[in-house]
């Protein structure tokens, strides 16, 4: 045997006793292992153990060695290829770190050699979330809920140590899943364009996040980390956090209109006719505008955790053609709109919608277009998406707009087709009718690049 | 007969005062609060507002959900003075306002409020850091004289 070799081995012998006395805690050996050893000659050492019980085996710079572990002491026989040295040695406090002496005897140059040494076991990483751990945890939390994850390694050797870090994207059943977003860009001051933030695709620094489930389900993210101590290089345990996330469930969603009241919030009941198209005094052409006669109604209902229906309604075309009194071509007509007229799809007038009952459970709407005197016939195509979302209430200590999203439920397609003549005795004349589709589940989120923000008058050309 | 006269002239002249105090009750409030009277520069600054029908009798009218609904919304800097409008409000023109999207229809009831938000800085520059006060008036149906109802003033600060 070589002195290197009888180096790269010495650290294990020795052992025998183990250190200081019984303690509360039961440590195991089990796992990997990296430190050093000094003495007579000075090194690395990269262990790795199992435990049956109270025995133990596993390896030490590659070369086999056993032992026993009754959970305060630990005693590692010699070397199986060499059949001499031993070790002993006893735990840290918290587990991670086990400090000893060595002994390697019959060397060739030196009879006795000892030594001291200190491995460090760089185990299964936290995952922080709220101020808690959350490794080998299941979490609840609520679709639409700020998730910012920070990991680190379970010691302070270990975190000094650590050289690279990875986690998982989201997941469910083992794979990346398609119901979590980095975020939802539109807020209640900033809505004049609105997309998905995709999710970080940085995975390899400390934290990740923030992120966001957008449906009910159950869902798992990973973490470990890679680590040096003394050259001595290894890979953390794999630490898996699971989410149990809760979320709106079985969504429905009523259309209705006409004789509903909804000066008084009234909710749909059923599905029932839409409201007609009409002239209201302006005079205008309106579809529904009067008691008794609503346009469009939409009431949503669903089991839901703490929150709100958030209504976000898109227009997919709106076009107005109005033919002059005195003559000449048809005019095409679009609402004002930024930043340029006739680009649909664009988000109608604000975000979120803001037609909706106190409860925030209906939505209304009873779009109208004037008609001016110069005209003797105006008609309109409406076509609108509105899509149903739903907002998490905010936990009490997150503050800022990050803390919840809207999680999108699905849309209802809609439109009206109008048409205002101006008769021989000079009275507006309304025909046409308004139609929805019936809701689609969808999770999808609403997106816009325009804004039809209907402040003023038509653009005709 | 004379106590009786001015018996009936008192009644009276009490009458007159309490309908003139009556009168002068306005019959609508607008009160305007904001989440957060401190932001960053870049940050959106939002207004919520409550409109309260203080009158005995029922107020219809029709709300769009845009910045038309109101009369005014203005917005000062620490010298009084305007700021500009945004883009966006610069190619508004509320007072011919033909079409609309949303659009629904409101009864409020006396007592009865309705809640509304505006985000105001998509409409006025407040970009730059510094104090500003807001301050939105309400337009009230023509059965109420069409009178103009002024909120109350808030501060914001706009921090760099």
């Amino acid at each position: 045997m070589t002195l290197r070799q009888c180096a790269l081995i010495s650290p294990l012998f020795a052992l025998l006793v183990l250190g200081s006395g019984a303690r509360a805690q039961n440590c195991s050996l089990a796992g990997q292992w990296t430190g050093s050893y000094s003495g007579d000659s000075s090194g690395s050492v990269a262990a790795s153990f199992t435990e049956t019980g109270t025995s133990v085996s596993g390896t030490v710079n590659g070369l086999s060695v056993t032992g026993t572990n009754d959970g305060s002491q630990v005693s590692l026989g010699a070397v199986a290829k060499h059949g001499y040295g031993s070790a002993s040695g006893t735990f840290s406090a918290d587990c991670s770190t086990l400090s000893g002496t060595w002994i390697a005897v019959n060397t060739k140059k030196h009879k006795t050699k000892t030594g001291t040494f200190t491995i460090i076991q760089c185990g299964a990483p936290t995952m922080m979330f709220n101020g808690a751990n959350i490794a080998g945890q299941t979490t609840s939390v609520v679709a639409g809920q700020e998730i910012m994850l920070t990991g680190q390694a379970p010691n302070q050797e270990c975190v000094s140590a650590t050289v690279s870090q990875q986690w998982s994207l989201p997941l469910e059943n083992g794979k990346q899943t398609k119901n979590a977003v980095g975020g939802y860009t539109p807020t209640p001051t900033s809505y004049a364009t609105a997309s998905v933030t995709p999710l970080p695709t940085d995975t390899t620094t400390t934290s990740y996040g923030p992120f966001y489930f957008t449906s009910p389900g159950t869902y798992t993210m990973t973490y470990q980390y890679t680590f040096d101590i003394n050259g001595a290089s290894g890979t953390s345990p794999v630490s898996t956090a699971t989410f149990t996330t809760d979320g709106p469930t079985g969504v429905s969603l009523l259309i209705c209109g006409g004789d509903i009241d909804e000066n008084d919030g009234a909710d749909c009941t059923g599905n029932g006719p839409l409201g007609k198209v009409a002239i209201n005094p302006g005079p205008v052409l309106q579809f529904g505008g009067t008691a008794g006669n609503v346009g469009i109604a939409m009431t949503a209902t669903a089991t839901a955790p703490p929150g709100n229906f958030t209504w976000v309604q898109r227009i997919m075309g709106d076009v107005v053609t109005a033919t002059p009194s005195a003559g000449g071509a048809v005019q095409t007509c679009y609402p004002p709109e930024v930043p340029a007229v006739g680009v649909f799809p664009g988000l109608d007038t604000a975000y979120t919608y803001p037609i909706v009952n106190p409860a925030g459970t209906t939505a209304y709407d009873n779009p109208s277009v004037g008609l001016p005197n110069s005209y003797k016939k105006v008609s309109r195509a409406f076509s609108a998406m509105m899509n149903l979302m739903w907002t998490p209430t905010a936990a009490a200590e997150c503050t800022g707009d990050a803390c919840t999203i809207p999680v999108p439920l699905g849309y209802v397609n809609w439109k009206v087709s109008a048409t205002a003549k101006l008769n021989k005795k000079g009275t507006w004349v309304p025909s046409g009718s308004g139609s929805a589709h019936e809701f689609v589940a969808s999770s999808s989120y609403p997106t816009w690049t325009s804004w039809v923000t209907y402040m003023g008058s038509l653009v005709c050309h | 007969m004379k106590a009786f006269r001015m018996a009936v002239c008192l009644g009276a002249a009490l009458l007159l005062l309490a309908a003139a105090v009556a009168e002068s009750v306005p019959p609508f409030s607008l009160t305007i609060t904001t989440p957060h009277p401190e932001v960053k520069a870049g940050s959106g600054v939002r207004v919520d507002l409550t409109l309260t029908n203080n009158s005995d009798r029922v107020a219809e009218f029709q709300f769009t959900g845009s910045l038309c609904d109101y009369a005014a919304v203005e917005v000062r800097d620490s010298a009084g003075n305007l700021v500009p409008d945004t883009e966006v409000k610069s190619k508004s023109d509320c007072a011919h306002q033909e079409i609309t999207g949303a659009n629904g229809m409101y009864r409020l009831k006396p007592n009865e409020s309705k809640r509304d938000t505006i985000a105001v800085s998509m409409f006025s520059d407040m970009s730059k850091p510094g104090e500003y006060s807001v301050q939105v008036m309400w337009k009230a149906p023509k059965e109420f004289d069409s009178v103009v109802v002024k909120s109350n003033t808030i501060t914001v600060t706009v921090t760099p």
